[in-house]
């Protein structure tokens, strides 16, 4: 069922692709326009999701062996701690975003003992701030007290 | 003769203290790279990516390259004492390597492995410095009509390559080209399918694809089990093979070396590919081929020495037609273009030094990696205790700066995050990412040599028919297309890394 609706998003993908390409422009007076390549793209991803639709049988994937209660936690664990990495990153800077994510992940989705969670995420962040933030020169972002 | 010099040119290019570190570097990490399974060595190569951008061309790209062709060495260590593959390639090593493993013979099957990684690396590096040149003249015949052909039946061939359905295949290019297209489109300025963002005016940040639907979803796929690894515990002892040994694998060893070469040479073709065929190969060339799976030494000689050669002929179509052939050289593309380098017919000519240099790199490395896999092996088994809670958070916080480090935007973390969930979704229903990421580089190139051919020609598409080079490449490309669809059914195991 959800390859059949992925499939559905496939065709209506590439027709929105096609629409948006022909309002681009196809082709002028000095050869193809903006939207003579993305045309195309959208034509063959439209077709392409037909085919998978109408030809379920020899394009499935058999038996998709999808993440049952325990192992979905974890994988919803570990996108919810990206995002969250993600969104205080500019406003906690990257030392006390990214201990707090991977000490909470540590804790929640791998399950470590306390102190064990606690190493981990000193050394893991202080290791990357060092590569990346000292050797290398890499500007990461700050927080609002200076690190 | 002029490869000679050039080849020496390139040594005196990489014998700088901070060129060969980094081709060490290289080395270590591609070898535990190899060895540890959960991390493949496109995500590690997408991980360091932005380690390069503050290093020289040729100590960066060799850096890279050493990661590649270190990871065919380190996972047959995992493959032969675990029956683990630390990365795609050593899987068929693992059938008659852990049986070797089994019958107390790991050592001559860790040495043999390592002994042919070497050879092949430097046979196929040989054939390298040779044919480059060579390939290099005959491209530079080429304008915008072959270019466009040649990189579709690349294309093509990528689609013969690959496991699974081919509609999957056709579809992940359109996709690779539509998000190489979204952006200002250079020609005219036009915003193409920007969805009114300014963050993706400049386009989808390579390296938040690449570390989104190789690093995450990798990440995200070890999430849903807990795995332990057993170590075997024995000693390992015998590094050096017996002349018995080495009378039953240097033929396969050759045999893998050339076909790795060629094999790698293809688009499509790679390091997964050649070990595959290799062992094919020796199975049915053996007068006992019933000894294969049962701890055959030539079962670990000929695909080790495959899928190493397969690394140094994937670099030609790179740096001669600045074509990928599969989805790591994609990315090393990639590399070179933020580098300030286009590889192509003129990459030689134009940047002798970084071409020889990366070149006499991958000699170097092939030597580094020898002294480390023979006598470090079993600091290598070593690492294989690490357990996976401790790489993961490394793991994490490498795809998090890696992607960031790269324009310094907040917004490409969103997309790498995006691109990581779907493509944890697109592995459960078996898609396969190196048609998209080959598709993604190659998109701009041939876009502008589909524009050019067609500004070109006052018969639109007709000019393909009437230049005799691309009309031969689009030809093949359509038989080629025939056969991918009529074959379905014998196809040729997973070429994906």
């Amino acid at each position: 069922m959800f390859e059949r609706i992925l499939n559905v998003l496939w065709c209506l993908l590439g027709l929105a692709t096609m629409v948006n390409s022909w309002l681009l422009g196809l082709t002028g007076s000095f050869g193809p326009e903006s939207g003579f390549f993305p045309f195309i793209c959208g034509a063959l991803i439209t077709v392409c999701g037909l085919g998978l639709l109408f030809k379920r049988s020899s394009t499935a994937a058999p038996n998709p062996d999808w993440p049952r209660a325990a192992a979905l936690g974890r994988i919803l664990g570990v996108v919810a701690g990206l995002l969250a990495m993600a969104a205080t990153l500019p406003y906690l800077g990257f030392a006390v975003s990214s201990a707090l994510t991977t000490f909470v992940l540590l804790q929640t989705v791998e399950r470590s003992r306390l102190i064990e969670s606690l190493i981990i995420t000193v050394v893991s962040v202080a290791v990357v701030m060092l590569v990346f933030g000292r050797l290398l020169g890499m500007n990461l972002p700050r927080g609002p007290w200076g690190w | 003769m002029e490869a000679i010099n050039g080849l020496m040119m390139g040594f005196s290019v990489l014998f700088t203290a901070e060129n060969l570190y980094f081709c060490l570097l290289g080395s270590i990490v591609g070898t535990l790279v190899g060895v540890l399974p959960g991390i493949g060595p496109l995500a590690a190569l997408a991980l360091l990516l932005p380690v390069t951008f503050q290093l020289s061309a040729v100590a960066g790209l060799g850096m890279l390259a050493a990661i590649f062709y270190g990871a065919m060495y380190g996972g047959s260590t995992t493959s032969i004492l675990v029956n683990i593959p630390g990365e795609a390639a050593s899987v068929v090593t693992a059938l008659d390597g852990h049986a070797m493993a089994k019958q107390g013979r790991a050592g001559a099957a860790l040495g043999m492995a390592a002994i042919s990684s070497f050879v092949a690396g430097t046979v196929s590096l040989v054939a390298l410095t040779f044919f480059s040149p060579l390939l290099s003249s005959v491209a530079l015949k080429f304008g915008p009509p072959e270019n466009f052909a040649l990189m579709v039946l690349g294309l093509v061939c990528t689609l013969y390559m690959i496991g699974g359905s081919t509609i999957k295949g056709v579809l992940m290019i359109a996709l690779g080209f539509l998000a190489a297209i979204v952006g200002i489109d250079i020609v005219n300025g036009q915003d193409r399918f920007t969805l009114g963002t300014v963050n993706l005016s400049a386009g989808i940040e390579i390296l938040s694809v690449v570390i989104g639907l190789y690093g995450v979803s990798e990440i995200l796929m070890n999430c849903e089990t807990i795995a332990k690894n057993q170590i075997l515990a024995e000693k390992i002892k015998g590094l050096w093979p017996t002349f018995s040994d080495w009378k039953a694998s240097w033929k396969p060893m050759m045999r893998g070396s050339f076909l790795g070469f060629f094999l790698g040479l293809v688009p499509g073709g790679g390091p997964v590919t050649a070990s595959f065929v290799s062992y094919t190969l020796e199975r049915r060339v053996a007068k006992d081929p019933e000894r294969f799976g049962k701890g055959a030494i030539e079962g670990v000689a000929g695909p080790e020495a495959a899928n190493n050669a397969a690394v140094s002929g994937g670099m030609i179509p790179l740096f001669t037609l600045g074509i990928p052939g599969n989805a790591v050289t994609a990315l090393l593309l990639g590399a070179l273009v933020m580098q300030g380098v286009q590889p192509g017919p003129m990459f030689i000519t134009q940047r002798p030094d970084l071409f020889w240099g990366v070149v006499a790199s991958m000699y170097v490395g092939n030597v580094f990696l020898l002294l480390l896999n023979l006598p470090l092996v079993g600091l290598w088994v070593q690492c294989l205790r690490i357990p996976y809670r401790v790489l993961f958070p490394l793991i994490l916080l490498l795809s998090i700066v890696g992607t960031y480090s790269a324009n310094k935007n907040i917004f490409d973390l969103w997309v790498m995050i995006g691109f990581g969930v779907v493509g944890y979704v697109l592995r459960k229903l078996q898609y396969e990412f190196s048609p998209f990421l080959i598709a993604f580089v190659l998109a701009p190139m041939l876009e502008q040599s589909l524009r050019q051919s067609m500004v070109m020609s006052p018969d639109g598409l007709m000019i393909f028919a009437h230049r005799p080079i691309a009309a031969v490449l689009i030809v093949g490309s359509l038989i080629l297309a025939a056969l991918v669809f009529r074959q379905r059914k014998s196809r040729q195991p997973s070429g994906d890394l």
